[in-house]
């Protein structure tokens, strides 16, 4: 099977607890002043789903280059302390001829959920597009 | 409706790979490119390069500094979207600014993170509503 006939492909649903401690240390790094909730771009680090297509794709982390990345924010942001659920899918596929390479570009969409007291409300998504040189698996 | 206002350019970080070390931990994003010069070299690159996301999160917290500051603090962020051009280096000095357009119902920030040298590293617009 091609890696463009596994488009379509998505992850396992992963769950993580966003906690306060994770926010702190996140909010940090990219100069935030947020803390009761996460900082828009913290759904990077809900990548995990992500990184599993990556795997069962074969593609090997070092050869990525991220080219892209899109958010979009229902109200209510990630509080500290709620747990949130997230799937990718693999999306699309192209490629292009470089000057010394072929280069790949894979799109992976990420919805983002939270589980607050047995609800599941859709909380954002993500579209992520990485490039990839030379050949893939 | 208002017209378009500048978005001041400032000066938010000049990376360290102490940064980089912080970003990858805080992030989850361990991709050894950014930690690992070797291994990096051996991807093709000249040395360990900055989390594209790094620059991207700054981007995302100039812009609700200045909504906050500017149009105050009932708006929110509803989209955010970036793209990477060019590799962030260890001692590169980062400015973000852009032009700020009102809409019917939302502002849109277009943003730009340039480099000591002035070229774009990273792109990119995020939009505000106001919360109800």
């Amino acid at each position: 099977m091609t890696i463009e006939e596994r488009v379509g492909e998505r992850s396992t649903a992963h769950r993580q607890v966003v906690t306060s401690e994770a926010i702190e240390r996140f909010a940090k790094a990219v100069g935030s002043k947020m803390r009761a909730e996460a900082p828009p771009t913290y759904m990077t680090t809900l990548r995990a789903a992500e990184f599993e297509l990556f795997r069962k794709l074969g593609i090997p982390l070092a050869s990525i280059l991220h080219a892209e990345q899109q958010y979009s924010y229902e109200p209510g942001g990630i509080p500290a302390g709620s747990e949130v659920e997230f799937v990718s899918v693999f999306k699309s596929f192209a490629q292009k001829r470089g000057k010394s390479a072929t280069l790949s570009f894979l799109e992976f969409e990420t919805d983002v959920y939270r589980l607050d007291g047995g609800e599941r409300r859709r909380s954002g998504s993500s579209l992520t597009t990485i490039v990839v040189r030379g050949e893939l698996p | 409706m208002s017209a378009p206002m500048d978005v001041p350019f400032l000066t938010v970080i000049t990376v360290t790979r102490e940064h980089l070390r912080e970003y990858a931990a805080a992030s989850g994003d361990q991709n050894p490119i950014h930690l690992d010069d070797e291994l990096a070299r051996a991807n093709g690159l000249p040395g360990v390069i900055a989390h594209g996301m790094l620059t991207a999160g700054l981007m995302a917290e100039r812009s609700q500094a200045w909504v906050k500051e500017v149009l105050g603090a009932e708006w929110e962020m509803s989209r955010f979207n970036t793209r990477f051009r060019s590799m962030v280096f260890p001692g590169d000095e980062i400015s973000i600014g852009g032009l700020a357009k009102p809409g019917a119902d939302e502002w849109t920030l277009d943003l730009k993170a340039r480099n000591q040298k002035g070229e774009a590293v990273v792109t990119g617009s995020a939009a505000f509503r106001k919360v109800k």
